[in-house]
């Protein structure tokens, strides 16, 4: 028997041209090698043409290497980067609509302040908080809220990035290495 | 200016081409009207089905190394591809499809003969595209070509709708492909070479395990070469077949599910296994916590994704078989004593024969000795899958590369008869033999007509032992014998079938019958058709069942009814 290696969660920045389609090729090639992502972000770069999309999954380093070659394999992907569990900054954005009458507006914009959250609009009955953190903080603002408090909740994904003392991930070099040339 | 349809054409040729597998329909009729000019420089040959197209393109590709290309319409003609590019996909073929699509603007609307062939191959390609410019259509094609032959080979899929093919631009076929994602063939590290030959020259009981890579990187000679070099024992994969003669003493033979005995003992009881282009497939593994458990294993695979990706390895090497093997080859061999291993090989193997028994009933294992004797030696072998297959892999000695075409990973019956019309198209000098069993002939039986149209040399063999038999001995030896949808009453008269189609065929059902009717296939300046009826109770052995460890083989010789 082999010794049940306890499962983490890795976040994995890939670097893919942006062609109609990628998502969906990317996503779809994850799900059939049976990788399990937990959440999923994407948007523009330095680059116009190419989109960066930042991936959450399950499962230990054996386990990335496989999603790292995996990725590596479709045409379209430029770049992967394992994302260092300790020195990195992850951010993720939520908009959350709490029920909230004037009587409690005090105190709710009080609690989400304690949270580094800001009020960015309010109606008669609900407002909507921002809040733009690592994800288990805006968790831990959600549980603080009643919830049959919460109207609805949107969240972004993670994006993240390898901590300020790392050089930054280029995919100048690597586009310029793979065009191919007429054999 | 030209138009998109010639556009397509004028690429396949700037691409050598001179044979395409193409079935028309009603979004591809403006390439085959532009065809029609080119009857002198590509040479069409119209299957009676696309799947049985997209095989043959496969058969043509596996025994020329050349790209296989396919033409098919929208809708249904693309979708009849599917297990056609999903088998050359698991075996690493390289294909081009090419698939009619309907108008650009009407596309999501459910129109006729519509299908979303780019998401439906998305799985089982190794890139597909959707043509939306008419002067993206050129570089598509050089990308598609460059993907398909590049690195790890595979099929790719261009979808081009109607309107494309009938707008104009200046044609100029591109030069270079702008391909960022693309991983270049990566090249072997020299220090990794160094490792691995530090670990031969360690190991007392080597073994090289050769896989489908060998052959794509044309890397066969360098094997003999190798081993003769190093004196280290090899074993192969299905996929592996035909890089050795099976007569040097050091070349054992196939492992895994059906492999040899000394194969499977070799790989148990070796310290050291060299993996060359082969994944590790569970058909080899067997079970993977006992497989190979005392040796160290160096893989060499083109795709780094492959390497250690079934079993964990000790060394991985990223890069061309063959540009390792020249590296080792180089340094030369470390001069170990091997004698004591090799000999203990070689007196397992003398102990344990793959053999058959007799009953009086015609064997199919009598029938592909046979064939082996009397065909040539370069001759091409497609086989179906199954006990066909199986019979075929280690009754026929194979001596050369891209002989044995085979479904090998996605196991695909009704291959054999398109992948050997393909494999005669390319290679009309020489013989090309089919072997299939009565379930996966009839899977695409119809393609005796094309072998009447193209007016193509093709000799058949359908073992006939009245079962879907692979599937009926798993039944036998793990269902207590409820051979449940097995049994394949209802079969036609195979000779009358062929016939009907004009084509010469003779019927054998006992052991006596068979030299002579073998002999007359091999020697019939015509196609023809040998129909042998085999005994129904003829299992495949040795045998490891499913998920056992390579040391619980099955030998025994079980032969009456089944």
């Amino acid at each position: 028997m082999n010794p049940v290696k306890p499962t983490s969660h890795r976040l994995v920045s890939v670097f893919v041209c942006d062609e109609p389609g990628v998502l969906t090729k990317l996503t779809s090639l994850l799900q059939r090698r049976g990788f399990v992502v937990e959440g999923i972000s994407a948007g523009k770069t330095k680059e116009s043409e190419m989109l960066r999309l930042t991936i959450r999954v399950k499962g230990d380093d054996q386990r990335l290497e496989q999603i790292r070659k995996q990725l590596f394999k479709l045409v379209e992907t430029v770049r992967v980067a394992i994302i260092n569990p300790r020195h990195h900054v992850q951010r993720e954005m939520a908009l959350i609509k709490i029920r909230c009458g004037a009587d409690d507006r005090a105190d709710m914009i009080r609690k989400s302040a304690a949270h580094n959250g800001r009020i960015v609009d309010v109606g008669p009955q609900w407002l909507i908080v921002e809040m733009t953190s690592e994800p288990r903080d805006i968790d831990s603002f959600i549980a603080r809220i009643p919830p049959d408090s919460i109207g609805e909740i949107a969240r972004s994904g993670i994006v993240a990035m390898n901590a300020a003392g790392r050089r930054p991930e280029s995919v100048k070099q690597y586009s310029a290495k793979r065009t191919i040339e007429e054999t | 200016m030209m138009k998109g349809s010639k556009i397509i054409i004028e690429s396949l040729l700037q691409e050598k081409v001179d044979t395409i597998f193409a079935y028309i329909g009603g979004q591809v009729i403006s390439i085959f009207d532009e065809l029609y000019q080119y009857g002198d420089r590509l040479q069409v040959i119209r299957p009676h089905h696309e799947q049985a197209g997209t095989h043959a393109a496969d058969g043509y590709s596996r025994s020329t190394g050349k790209v296989g290309v396919v033409l098919v319409t929208s809708g249904p003609g693309a979708t009849n591809t599917v297990t056609g590019i999903a088998t050359a996909y698991m075996d690493s073929v390289p294909l081009v499809i090419l698939t009619g699509q309907i108008l650009s603007s009407k596309i999501g609307t459910d129109a006729f003969q519509e299908a979303d062939i780019i998401g439906i191959t998305l799985p089982i390609t190794k890139a597909n595209f959707l043509v939306r410019d008419v002067s993206d259509l050129a570089p598509t094609i050089k990308k598609a070509f460059h993907i398909a032959r590049s690195g790890r080979p595979g099929p790719v899929l261009i979808d081009i709708p109607s309107d494309i093919q009938n707008s104009y631009t200046s044609f100029v076929y591109p030069k270079t492909t702008d391909l960022k994602g693309l991983l270049p063939t990566p090249k072997i590290h020299p220090r990794q070479v160094t490792t691995a030959w530090e670990m031969i020259k360690k190991s007392r009981r080597p073994l090289a395990l050769i896989g489908g890579g060998v052959t794509f990187s044309e890397a066969a000679s360098l094997i003999d070469k190798f081993l003769d070099t190093y004196q280290i024992p090899a074993v192969y994969t299905l996929m592996g077949h035909g890089l050795n003669p099976k007569s040097r003493e050091l070349v054992l033979g196939g492992i895994g599910m059906h492999g040899t005995p000394v194969g499977n003992y070799a790989l148990q009881h070796a310290d050291l296994i060299l993996a060359l282009g082969t994944r590790f497939s569970d058909r080899i593994l067997g079970n993977p916590q006992t497989f190979a458990s005392q040796a160290k294993i160096v893989q060499v695979d083109i795709d780094p994704a492959e390497i250690g990706k079934n079993r964990p390895v000790d060394v991985s090497i990223t890069g061309r078989t063959g540009s390792f093997l020249q590296a080792l080859q180089k340094i030369g061999a470390p001069g170990s004593n091997r004698t004591p291993w090799v000999a203990e090989l070689a007196a397992i193997r003398q102990k344990n024969p793959i053999t058959y028994g007799s009953n009086g009933r015609l064997k199919p294992q009598k029938v592909i000795e046979q064939l082996c004797r009397h065909f040539p030696q370069n001759t091409i072998v497609a086989a179906d899958v199954g006990q066909n297959q199986m019979w075929v892999s280690q009754y026929f000695r194979f001596t050369a590369p891209r002989c044995f075409l085979s479904s090998g990973g996605l196991g695909t019956m009704g291959y054999a008869l398109p992948a050997a019309i393909g494999a005669r198209v390319g290679n009309p000098e020489r013989a090309v033999l089919m072997v299939a069993g009565d379930g996966g002939f009839q899977m695409n039986i119809q393609e005796l007509a094309t072998i009447k149209k193209h007016n193509l040399l093709l000799k058949m063999v359908v073992l006939d032992n009245g079962y879907l038999g692979m599937v009926r001995q798993w039944q036998e030896l793990l269902c207590q014998k409820r051979y449940s949808g097995t049994d394949m009453h209802g079969n036609p008269d195979f000779s009358a079938i062929a016939r009907a189609y004009d084509i010469k065929a003779s019927t054998i059902s006992h052991p006596d019958e068979c030299e002579a009717a073998v002999a007359e296939l091999a020697r019939s300046s015509e196609s023809m058709l040998l129909h042998a009826k085999i005994d129904p109770g003829e299992n495949v052995f040795p045998m490891v069942p499913p998920g056992e460890s390579l040391n619980k083989m099955i030998i025994h010789k079980k032969t009456g009814e089944p």
